[in-house]
């Protein structure tokens, strides 16, 4: 039974004796410096993007716009005599 | 650190003081490493969960509310890593693509000492029966037991990180217990 015990024992403690690289916090915040320039560079290039599309599309819709607004005025043709034709009800007869 | 302190830090960090993680990963790098240790049983393997748990803590840190200690916080985010990358490594080795051979732990017994070839056999084969016999406790009895012995936190700390009672902590750590030398006895 003790024997049992020592050898978990001596195992944790073999395990315990292993160190962690040095480097250990300056690998995780060179990481996160990294991952931090990576996130930079994909909101950026979104920005880029975004903006040359927004402009393309401007230059899209400028370049198809056709003034569709009727440069010749309707004619209205106006009988003047047929509205005031109104004394051929006054006639009286 | 205290609570205070930690949560000091911690808004420095927020509002874009990014190198003070450094004290964090400082602090507790190592005992981070001590745990992830207890699961992985390999120095590089601890190493990559540690690095993992500390981004993810960095990159969650907001979410952190300060409601318990910043070390349960990080052994919570370190204990559910070394889960998960123990079942990536289960799934992985049942699709055949053999995970890198643990080497560490075939030295962990007399690499200190100098012993006959015979010696050092029997020393890998004692130090993979007691893995092996650590590695098939159930997820919480594992959990409690790793957090007791490597890292030597009290059951009320134990409880916090595990989200649950002292008393489920005590039990579930004398199972483990029986467990153990019930493995190590065949």
């Amino acid at each position: 039974m003790e024997n049992k015990q020592n050898i978990l024992d001596e195992f944790i403690k073999q395990e315990l004796e292993m160190k962690p690289t040095p480097f250990l916090a300056t690998n995780v915040m060179a990481r996160i410096e990294h991952s931090r320039h990576r996130n930079n560079i994909v909101f950026n290039f979104a920005m880029a993007t975004s903006v040359a599309a927004a402009l393309l599309m401007g230059i899209f819709l400028g370049k198809n716009y056709t003034n569709n607004t009727a440069n010749d005025a309707y004619s209205l043709n106006i009988n003047d005599t047929h509205l005031e034709n109104l004394h051929l009800y006054n006639t009286e007869e | 650190m205290d609570t205070n302190q930690e949560i000091e830090l911690i808004k420095e960090i927020l509002d874009g003081n990014t190198q003070m993680f450094r004290t964090i990963a400082d602090e507790y790098g190592e005992q981070l490493f001590r745990v992830a240790m207890g699961y992985m049983h390999s120095r590089e393997e601890a190493q990559d969960i540690v690095q993992e748990s500390l981004i993810k803590a960095y990159n969650s840190l907001s979410s952190f509310k300060g409601d318990s200690k910043l070390s349960t916080w990080l052994y919570r985010i370190t204990v559910n890593n070394c889960l998960n990358q123990i079942e990536k490594n289960k799934r992985r080795w049942l699709f055949g693509q053999a995970s890198k051979e643990r080497e560490d732990i075939t030295e962990v017994f007399g690499s200190s000492r100098e012993e006959t070839p015979e010696q050092k056999m029997i020393d890998a084969e004692t130090a993979k029966k007691v893995r092996d016999a650590i590695d098939s406790l159930p997820q919480k009895q594992k959990t409690a037991f790793i957090l007791q012995r490597y890292q030597e936190l009290s059951q009320q700390e134990i409880a916090q990180i595990m989200g649950t009672t002292e008393g489920a902590v005590e039990q579930l750590l004398q199972r483990g217990k029986m467990n153990l030398k019930k493995k190590l006895s065949i």
